[in-house]
């Protein structure tokens, strides 16, 4: 079999960005922290060869992976990053699917306006428009100062420092992942069906659940993955607009690696949510060959 | 004009002073009709004909801007689709992709709420009338364009519905299974009972499969009647020229006397019936037209002077291009008749002939 060059630059950017990095962050794991510089006492060191290697890797240190699953503080940051992703990401579902439909079903040269409208606030520095989140929430700040002014409320909304104040920005940072994927979709599709289920007995809202969304399930996983997957380990969002108490796994990596110095504990914490999140991935590949093969 | 049913059945729908406009564009315009129960109806006209936008209507998809439309005896103009005694059977099938063959013929009788065991039975059945009950499990996706028809068939049909509407029914199927599928159409839709309107842009396939045929123009019905009438008494050039082929000529009226006319072509007069018409033109269908050797004439029959034009070879005809004095004519001969019959070359020169009779009136 010929293989063409070109096959093998992928091959290679992969190689060069996932693996390296990846194995690197693999040894740092199975290393114990020390007050040196690194702040590491490798497990492997890179002269020592495969033998070597190969004999180390049977008695390994699996001090950092112990200490993480008895420290609740690990387990705890890991849950509840799972369920603000999961709370932000249903959110971005809320009103990404009903925007993607909008613009998949608008006269076809109003679209790509549409989705420029969409994509454009993320031409400007994703830190300034989280920046620009606080001004909004904090108590004091633009939304409070409205609804006061309005007469709505007496005392301000606690809409910042808390969990609130995450998932919002979670809904807001994601929406174009959610909204691009679900417009590749819904823009395939055939309108007829829906006029079809119509015809056939099925009012607009049943011909929409009963035709349509089951033709949008790769799409909205596609989605869900692509919010879900980064939401799980935001730092920018739960540091900026999460309270000073809030538990997200990257605030923790965060600190464990700069503010700890424990470089292997953060990387163990990184392989530990690198691990979890492969487990859906792998399953759903499943499910969709065996579909495909039905 | 005709927009009583003259099959002799009660009426079924009643299309009254119908207008649609979709922004600046007119797309029917004040159309009224009438589809009787157990009639096979087609709608015929040119893409833009405001054929499929008046089928559309009836389905519910879109409503008319002035005029209403009765089905059984009952308003339905501004009902939506789901709950009109109608069905219909897509351009493309429109069949759900997500679901199998027996899924989709299903799918309507859930909607309506009917018990498994009756859904399965009746699903049954329509795929059996349609010869696909062995495939009730495959997937639509890998079904030809002649199993697809079928299956939006029996989904359209498991409803039993008052009417069933056909948009271009056998457009996206080949010439030789289009053939095959007209017959069975017209076939299912006598066993079944229920009346077929069927818009099409393709002649033939509205005069074989039609009880009556309202052919459209522009938004508007120029004729509605059965197959043979249009064909035999078209009242318009334009029907003249879209059923079937015919040489439309603006004749020399000279003199009008008690419904008939003397009209001269190439100076040529002869008479005929036109009753109260004043303003017409003629169409001569080329079959009608006899080909003769020059300086032969026909006691009775209009008899002109040309020369071959062009020859064409059709298989069951030999269509001839002819010019007379002022005009040019198409005229056929049946290729049954060749080695017994004259058969000119190009450049001959002829003479062609017609009976008066064979001169159809148009006054439009």
């Amino acid at each position: 079999m010929k293989i063409r060059p070109v096959i093998l630059i992928p091959f290679l950017w992969l190689a060069l960005f996932f693996l390296v990095p990846l194995t690197i962050v693999v040894r740092l794991a199975f290393s114990e922290s020390a007050q040196a510089r690194p702040p590491y006492r490798p497990a492997f060191a890179w002269a020592e060869g495969w033998p070597v290697w190969l004999e180390k890797a049977k008695s390994l240190s699996l001090g950092n992976f112990e200490a993480m699953l008895e420290e609740t503080l690990y387990i705890d940051a890991l849950l509840s990053s799972a369920g603000l992703a999961a709370t932000g990401t249903a959110l971005v579902l809320l009103i990404a699917y009903p925007l993607a439909y909008a613009i998949a079903r608008a006269p076809r040269d109003r679209r790509v306006l549409l989705l420029t409208l969409v994509v454009v606030p993320f031409w400007t520095s994703f830190l300034i428009r989280i920046y620009a989140w606080i001004a909004l929430l904090k108590p004091e700040g633009l939304i409070n100062y409205a609804l006061k002014s309005f007469g709505l409320i007496d005392a301000p909304l606690p809409l910042f420092g808390n969990h609130l104040a995450i998932v919002i920005g979670i809904a807001y940072s994601y929406l174009p992942f959610m909204v691009l994927p679900l417009y590749a979709t819904l823009e395939k599709l055939d309108w007829s069906l829906e006029e079809a289920a119509r015809d056939l007995g099925a009012t607009r809202l049943r011909a929409f659940w009963r035709v349509t969304f089951p033709q949008t399930l790769r799409g909205l996983i596609v989605g869900i993955l692509l919010v879900f997957v980064p939401a799980l380990g935001e730092f920018i969002i739960p540091d900026l607009l999460g309270g000073s108490d809030t538990l997200m796994i990257g605030k923790v990596m965060w600190s464990e690696f700069f503010g700890n110095r424990d470089w292997p504990m953060a990387a163990a914490l990184a392989m530990l949510l690198l691990c979890l999140l492969a487990i859906p991935l792998v399953i759903l590949r499943m499910l969709e060959d065996r579909r495909e093969t039905a | 004009m005709g927009t009583q049913g003259v099959t002799g059945r009660p009426p079924l729908v009643s299309i009254e002073h119908v207008s649609q406009s979709f922004g600046s564009v007119r797309a029917v315009e004040d159309v009224s009709l009438t589809i009787c129960e157990g009639e096979f109806f087609a709608l015929l006209g040119p893409s833009g004909s405001g054929k499929t936008s008046l089928m559309r209507m009836i389905a519910g998809f879109g409503e008319p801007d002035r005029g209403r439309i009765l089905l059984a005896g009952e308003h339905v103009t501004r009902v939506p689709p789901h709950k009109r005694p109608v069905n219909m059977m897509f351009q493309n099938y429109a069949l759900f992709p997500h679901l199998n063959v027996f899924e989709n013929v299903a799918f309507g009788l859930r909607e309506e709420g009917v018990p498994k065991p009756e859904r399965s039975a009746r699903v049954d059945e329509a795929l059996r009338l349609v010869q696909m009950q062995s495939c009730a499990a495959r997937r639509t996706q890998a079904l030809s364009g002649g199993q697809k028809q079928r299956v939006a068939l029996a989904r359209a049909i498991v409803k039993r519905p008052k009417l069933l509407l056909l948009d271009e029914p056998l457009a996206a199927l080949d010439r030789r299974l289009r053939e095959e599928t007209q017959e069975e159409l017209k076939h299912l839709q006598k066993s079944l009972g229920i009346a077929f309107l069927v818009v099409t842009h393709d002649q033939d396939e509205a005069m074989m499969m039609a009880d009556r045929i309202a052919v459209m123009s522009a938004g508007r019905v120029l004729q509605i009647g059965t197959p043979a009438d249009l064909y035999e008494r078209p009242v318009s050039r334009a029907v003249a020229r879209f059923i079937g082929d015919a040489n439309v000529i603006e004749p020399e009226i000279r003199a009008h006397l008690d419904g008939r006319a003397l009209v001269a072509v190439d100076g040529t007069p002869f008479e005929i019936a036109t009753g109260s018409v004043r303003d017409f033109a003629i169409g001569v269908r080329p079959e009608k037209i006899r080909v003769l050797e020059p300086y032969v004439s026909v006691p009775g029959s209009v008899t002109l002077d040309a020369s071959v034009e062009q020859r064409l070879y059709r298989g069951d005809v030999t269509e001839l291009r002819v010019r007379t004095a002022h005009h040019v004519w198409r005229a056929a001969i049946l290729n049954a008749s060749r080695r017994t019959g004259f058969m000119p070359e190009p450049g001959e020169r002829i003479r062609i002939a017609f009976a008066p009779d064979d001169a159809m009136v148009l006054p439009e």
